[in-house]
C-alpha cells in the first residue's frame, strides 16, 4: 500500500526541527549555567572510595579539539562550551538520521502502518 | 556515571563490550520494525536532545551533581529498541569526539547508561501505566517512576560489575551504599527532566509518544490494525 497520508509527516518534521532548535538552545547557551561539581560517579570514586578513583587513566582523545565539551583555541568559555555544544548536538542529529532513516530504508521500502509490535501490549 | 578508561579490568572491559555490542545489535534488529515515517525522524531528535540534556549537570547534594542519562526517556518516546541505539549514540559520539567515558569502558557504559536504564525505565513504565487510569497525568506520572528507579538501578550495576572487575579492592558495601544513594536522588532530577518532557510532547504532540500510544483516549491516537482502510473518517474512528 501506498503512503496515503502526507499531512503527519511534514508536521512531525515540524515537531523535529522545534526539537532541534531547543536542543541547539540548551546545549548552546544554558549549557554555561550547569553545575561544573563531579557527578555522581566521580564523587564516589574521589571522596567515597578513593581507590577507584585512582586506578582512572587518562582517555586517549583528552588533546582532542572539543574534548571535555570545550573548544581547543577558543579562550573565552562561554563560547568555547556553546561551540562545542551545538557541534555535538549536530553530529549527534546528523548521525542518528543516518543511523535511523539507513534503518527504516531497509525494511524493503515498505511503508505500511506502524507494526503490530510496536507499542506493547494493547487494550489494558 | 560515565565510566573513564582504568576503572575496570581488561576481563570485563571486553566482557561489557561484548554484551553492548549484542545489545546493540539486538535492538538494530528489532528497532526496524518499529521505525514508522513519526519515529524514524522523531528518534534522531531523541539523540541529540539527550546529547544537549547530558551537559546540563545540576546540584545534586553539596560537591555533587546529576543530569539526565535518558535511557527511559528514550525508550519511552521512540520505543526501547530504538531508544536503546538513540542513547548509545550518544555514548559513541562523547567518547570519540569529547573523551567523555571511556574507550575500553565503552560497552560498560553503554550497558550502564543506555540498555539497564531504557529497559528498567520502560519496563516500570509500562507496569506503572497498566495500573493507572487513562490519561495524561498518569503517562507523566509513570514516566517519572520508570525513569527514577532507573537510576538507582544502573548505578548497582555498576557496583557489581565493579565487584566483577574493578580494578580496586574496596569494601563492595561502602560502595553499593554511596552509589546507590547519590543515584537514588539523582533519579528524582531524571525522573522529573524525564516526566517534563513526556508532558511536553503529550501537550503538543501525544502521537508520537511510543510508549503511550495504546493509553490515550481521542481518535488521533488509535493505531489502525493493517487491514483497516485509512480513509475512514475521524467520526467513524470515534464510533468504532
Amino acid at each position: 500500500m501506498g503512503r496515503s497520508r502526507t499531512r503527519p509527516r511534514s508536521t512531525v518534521m515540524v515537531f523535529v526541527a522545534a526539537g532541534v532548535v531547543v536542543a541547539l538552545f540548551l546545549a548552546g547557551f544554558v549549557s554555561f549555567y550547569a553545575s561544573g561539581a563531579p557527578d555522581g560517579l566521580m564523587w564516589v570514586s574521589t571522596e567515597q572510595a578513593p581507590a577507584v578513583g585512582a586506578q582512572e587513566q587518562e582517555h586517549a582523545f583528552s588533546e582532542s579539539t572539543f574534548a571535555g565539551y570545550g573548544t581547543e583555541g577558543v579562550a573565552n568559555d562561554r563560547l568555547s562550551g556553546a561551540i562545542a555544544g551545538v557541534v555535538g548536538v549536530a553530529i549527534t542529529l546528523a548521525a542518528g538520521a543516518l543511523l535511523f532513516f539507513a534503518l527504516r530504508g531497509r525494511r524493503s521500502g515498505s511503508s505500511g502502518p506502524p507494526d503490530s509490535t510496536s507499542g506493547g501490549t494493547r487494550g489494558s | 556515571m560515565h565510566v573513564p578508561d582504568g576503572f575496570v579490568d581488561a576481563p570485563l572491559s571486553i566482557g561489557a563490550g561484548v554484551a553492548a555490542a549484542a545489545a546493540v545489535g539486538f535492538c538494530l534488529r528489532r528497532s526496524r520494525a518499529g521505525l514508522d515515517e513519526r519515529t524514524t525522524p522523531l528518534a534522531g531528535l531523541v539523540a541529540a536532545f539527550i546529547f544537549a540534556a547530558h551537559l546540563l549537570t545540576f546540584p545534586v547534594l553539596a560537591g555533587t551533581s546529576g543530569h539526565l542519562l535518558g535511557g527511559a526517556l528514550a525508550a519511552i518516546l521512540v520505543g526501547p529498541y530504538t531508544g536503546i541505539l538513540c542513547v548509545a549514540l550518544v555514548l559513541v559520539v562523547q567518547a570519540l569526539i569529547f573523551a567523555d567515558g571511556g574507550l575500553t569502558t565503552l560497552g560498560v557504559n553503554i550497558v550502564l547508561i543506555s540498555v539497564v536504564p531504557a529497559v528498567v525505565g520502560y519496563t516500570v513504565f509500562r507496569a506503572a501505566l497498566r495500573l493507572a487510569p487513562r490519561g495524561r497525568i498518569s503517562v507523566s506520572g509513570a514516566a517519572f517512576t520508570g525513569a527514577f528507579i532507573s537510576i538507582p538501578v544502573a548505578a548497582g550495576v555498576f557496583v557489581g560489575l565493579y565487584a566483577l572487575g574493578g580494578a580496586a579492592d574496596v569494601p563492595l558495601g561502602l560502595l553499593a551504599g554511596a552509589m546507590t544513594g547519590i543515584h537514588a536522588l539523582i533519579g528524582i532530577g531524571e525522573g522529573v527532566v524525564t516526566a517534563l518532557v513526556v508532558g511536553t510532547v503529550l501537550a503538543t504532540r501525544p502521537d508520537l509518544l511510543y510508549g503511550a500510544r495504546d493509553h490515550l483516549p481521542g481518535p488521533t491516537l488509535r493505531i489502525r490494525p493493517a487491514g483497516e482502510a485509512t480513509t475512514s473518517s475521524p467520526a467513524a474512528d470515534r464510533a468504532s
